[in-house]
């Protein structure tokens, strides 16, 4: 084990990079996730005849498979069909397919538990349904959905490693191109990159219980 | 007097189950129509109809000129003259009491927020709640939540305001200061239709009572003629039964 050579300068710097495209890609991934999962979401509250039940449809497949799955699919599969993504634009597309699935049941769950009389106060007063949506349930329902959209972001930054399959720069990968150099490596990189995403994780984690603590 | 709400052959099924029966009702301008019978019976079922919660299958609905039933009808035109307090209070938690009752004022009738703040800082007074104007509702108690509320309905100046068991989700000392400010308002000639098990306060301000059970209309007279001579069986045991309880 070689734990002073594995951490020059040059190799943490390289890791760092690697979480920063980890980060990127997670980041990216989540806020095009709550806004496809939130229309999903809300579609699926609102109880629209057919569209409804098209978007639960939507929403069981996808949450039903293998996220690897859907990596392969978005750099594989879509070019054969013309569409062509970088391999960071895969990534993020993978993940946006399938935290959006996740997300719109967390945003669906999150309306739901909003009680009626809350939607029958506001109408009754002469909002109409829109404003009664956006005023008194929507900002309730956020609420309500932090803890559990912070805790998938933390999975997603988890599942980012799995676009090590498609060779995406992230840090996992990077560990990789690490202690390919030298066996003694191994080890000490392995530490250091959990490391990394313990300290990113659990930071996340902290800061959701404390937003948890200001509401209530 | 004038009539603000007919109900014409009203009738509203729930799946199988007839909840209500050949409803025939008016009520008129200024009037406090106090609505009893046992539960199930199709008080609150009727009430929600009047700002349209609730739809109506069959028959004529005409709330202040407005044929609710009708496929052109702008609910929200209607329920904002028409006011709703409920068992359950339905606040806003994430707001403030001012805000919870600013809140349709300034978006509903576009009411300067300055306006608004002021008008419901009176109607607070009113409710003897100023002191709480920048609470929120989960620290107070049941019947300060139910005066907010109460105050959250005048806030949009309404031709009638429901109430829907006002009372009944309250602990027993905190009824009395919700009764105190509905008698307020029925004296000051607000046109009040309220569902409730409230005896003492049906007998003091009620003009009418409308009795109900089985989703039908059973009686409907002036309160006093009400009191001193049930006609309908059900009524004279139901009345018979608070009586006995107080």
């Amino acid at each position: 084990m070689d734990f002073a050579g594995a951490y020059s300068w040059i190799n943490i710097r390289f890791l760092l990079e690697g979480l920063w495209v980890t980060l990127e890609v997670a980041f990216l991934s989540i806020i095009f996730s709550f806004i496809i999962g939130g229309v999903l979401g809300l579609i699926r509250f609102l109880d629209i005849p057919v569209l409804s039940k098209a978007a639960g449809a939507v929403v069981d497949l996808v949450r039903n498979l293998p996220l690897l799955l859907i990596i392969f699919f978005t750099y594989f599969a879509l070019p054969q069909i013309g569409i062509r993504l970088s391999i960071f634009w895969a990534a993020v597309a993978a993940m946006t397919i399938f935290e959006s699935a996740m997300l719109s049941e967390i945003i669906r769950s999150g309306l739901t538990s909003i009680p009626r009389g809350q939607i029958e106060a506001g109408v009754s007063t002469g909002l109409t349904y829109g404003q009664t949506m956006w005023y008194i349930v929507i900002p309730q329902a956020l609420r309500a959905m932090v803890p559990p959209i912070v805790s998938q972001f933390v999975a997603l930054i988890k599942d980012t490693s799995l676009a090590v399959i498609i060779t995406l720069p992230e840090l996992t990968r990077n560990a990789r191109i690490v202690y390919g150099q030298n066996t003694n490596y191994v080890i000490p990189t392995f530490l250091m990159i959990a490391f990394m995403y313990w300290v990113v994780c659990y930071l996340l984690t902290k800061f959701s219980k404390r937003l948890e603590a200001t509401y209530n | 007097m004038k009539e603000i709400i007919q109900f014409q052959k009203v009738n509203k099924y729930y799946g199988d189950f007839h909840a209500l029966k050949d409803i025939n009702l008016s009520f008129n301008k200024g009037e406090v129509t106090v609505v009893i019978g046992p539960s199930g019976s199709g008080k609150s079922t009727m009430l929600r109809c009047i700002n349209g919660l609730e739809s109506i299958d069959d028959g004529k609905l005409i709330v202040n000129g407005t044929d609710l039933h009708a496929k052109a009808t702008n609910l929200s035109q209607i329920r904002k003259r028409v006011g709703m307090v409920f068992q359950h209070f339905n606040l806003y938690p994430h707001m403030t009491v001012l805000e919870n009752v600013t809140l349709a004022p300034i978006k509903v009738l576009k009411q300067d927020p300055e306006e608004a703040r002021k008008t419901a800082e009176q109607l607070l007074d009113k409710v003897n709640l100023l002191d709480k104007k920048d609470s929120y509702p989960t620290r107070l108690s049941g019947g300060q939540k139910q005066r907010i509320a109460i105050a959250r309905g005048l806030a949009m100046n309404p031709e009638v305001l429901l109430f829907d068991e006002p009372t009944s989700a309250l602990d027993p000392e905190t009824i009395d200061d919700v009764l105190d400010v509905m008698k307020k308002l029925a004296r000051e000639g607000m046109t009040m239709i309220v569902v409730t098990h409230e005896m003492g306060f049906a007998r003091e301000v009620g003009d009418r009572i409308v009795f109900m059970a089985d989703g039908q209309v059973v009686e409907d007279r002036e309160a006093v003629d009400f009191y001193e001579n049930p006609r309908d069986p059900r009524a004279k045991q139901f009345l018979g039964k608070i009586i006995s309880h107080v």
